[in-house]
């Protein structure tokens, strides 16, 4: 297993089969591959999750209409969006990069509709009689009043995300730690396999660690 | 300064009536606060008191009644009505220092840095603008609360049981501290409380609320001069009105 570990990091290409995805030395290719198809989705989804979430926080109506859609939609599975994501976005990376999207996108939203609605009515209130205006209240007291609820979305969507970059990599992927993965089932051989889910292990804490990192700064009032 | 000068009159409201459902907690309340006075409000807890400062505030609506301050009708919030109220109202991602820039940067004032500098003088955390809330004892913090809004001198303050989740020490230093802020910087102020001797110490005219509904039952003078402070607590006048007046809520 450390020998296939070794291979895979430090090993020299040229020993895979032709029509098999390679393993040998490939891990900087596969890694740079998998973690591209997370980081970009997952841009997407705070870029779109974190203002729905505001707007289903901040208006009732807005959370009447949405808040049922939202809660259906993340209870499909992730493999189950996968059939519809091949007929929207063929074999490809625009499939898989969906796929992460759908699975980092729910929890963001939740988290930030859940602390947006939360934030204390007594700040809401002081700013007003500070005399701040109406349309300057998301930006000023809503997201960083709620920023500690987001980033616990965040935290959960990387995670879930990076979760989900296995399952676009079933979508006919050549590069991938995903793809590898599947291509040594084909060949039988599990020590490849095993690699493969210490390596998603291994990627996923450091993305969870650094997130908390750059985060660190703006949620420490939180702790008391 | 300018700013007061055009700005001050009398803080009334008429015939307020507030129900939430079928609670009815106001029931008709005729009140005045003349310019800079302080007009101490009493009652027994949950009679709304509370209820009546978020009206004045402008924070809610009435059923019916009016609030005026000058020749305005009160509409909504704003930086000339701030409240404070008991326990935080500080941003607390926030620096006390940021805290206090609020309401200066919100308004436009040209120089916020300035204002906060003051009033950190002024308040006696001249040392802690770069401290979060949630670092400064309570008593620091209602302070900053009450400078926080100041910041935007404010021709009106009103304060919701301001000091009451002090200790008793505590609270006899603020009412001490307040009286002087005020001398120096006079304001309209309707303060709402249960501490008898709070409203005394404070109040320049006590008014007495009843229970839910809650209507006004007197309105009377404070016959104490501007130097009060932990001395008046012992004197015989003091102590006889704060039995009478005490008396009178529990009866009521």
């Amino acid at each position: 297993m450390a020998e296939a570990g070794w291979d895979f990091f430090f090993g020299q290409g040229g020993a895979s089969l032709p029509g098999v995805v390679r393993f040998d030395g490939a891990a900087g290719r596969h890694i740079a591959a998998s973690v591209s198809r997370w980081l970009s989705a997952f841009g997407l989804a705070v870029g779109i999750g974190v203002p729905l979430g505001l707007a289903l926080g901040l208006s009732r109506r807005g959370a009447d209409l949405l808040d049922p859609l939202v809660q259906g939609l993340r209870s499909i599975p992730i493999t189950a969006w996968l059939p519809i994501s091949l007929v929207w976005f063929g074999l490809g990376e625009g499939a898989a990069r969906y796929l992460v999207f759908i699975g980092a996108v729910f929890p963001i939203v939740i988290a930030t509709a859940d602390s947006a609605a939360r934030v204390p009515r007594h700040l809401v209130d002081a700013a007003l009689m500070l005399g701040t205006p109406v349309r300057a209240l998301a930006r000023r007291v809503y997201v960083p009043a709620a920023l500690p609820g987001i980033v616990t979305g965040l935290r959960l969507g990387l995670t879930l995300g990076w979760m989900s970059v296995i399952v676009g990599e079933l979508a006919g992927q050549q590069s991938g730690v995903g793809a590898m993965m599947f291509a040594a089932r084909a060949v039988g051989r599990l020590d490849h396999i095993i690699v493969g889910m210490a390596t998603f292990a291994v990627i996923g804490l450091i993305g969870d660690v650094a997130l908390r990192a750059a985060s660190r700064r703006f949620v420490a009032w939180s702790d008391g | 300064m300018s700013l007061r000068a055009t700005s001050s009159g009398t803080l009334s409201v008429h015939g307020l009536h507030k129900s939430y459902g079928a609670v009815h907690v106001l029931d008709g309340i005729d009140l005045a606060a003349a310019a800079d006075e302080v007009l101490a409000v009493l009652g027994p807890s949950g009679c709304g008191k509370s209820t009546l400062l978020r009206l004045v505030a402008g924070l809610e609506a009435p059923d019916a009644g009016r609030v005026t301050f000058g020749d305005q009708v009160v509409a909504g919030p704003s930086p000339r009505r701030p409240m404070v109220v008991q326990g935080a109202t500080l941003f607390p991602w926030l620096s006390l220092h940021d805290n206090l820039a609020w309401g200066p940067k919100a308004t436009g004032h040209p120089d916020p840095s300035a204002v906060v500098v003051d009033l950190l003088e002024a308040t006696g955390l001249a040392g802690f603008a770069d401290t979060r809330p949630g670092q400064l004892s309570g008593g620091m913090r209602q302070r900053a609360a009450i400078a926080q809004v100041l910041a935007n001198r404010p021709p009106v303050l009103l304060l919701d049981e301001p000091f009451g989740a002090l200790d008793a020490q505590t609270r006899l230093r603020m009412h001490e501290w307040l009286r002087g802020l005020l001398g120096e910087r006079p304001a309209t102020v309707v303060l709402v409380t249960h501490d008898v001797e709070e409203a005394l110490l404070l109040g320049d005219r006590l008014a007495l609320l009843s229970p839910r509904p809650c209507r006004v039952l007197d309105v009377l003078d404070v016959p104490f001069g501007a130097e009060r402070g932990r001395a008046t607590l012992s004197d015989p006048a003091f102590v006889a009105l704060k039995a009478d007046v005490l008396e009178r809520v529990l009866s009521s």
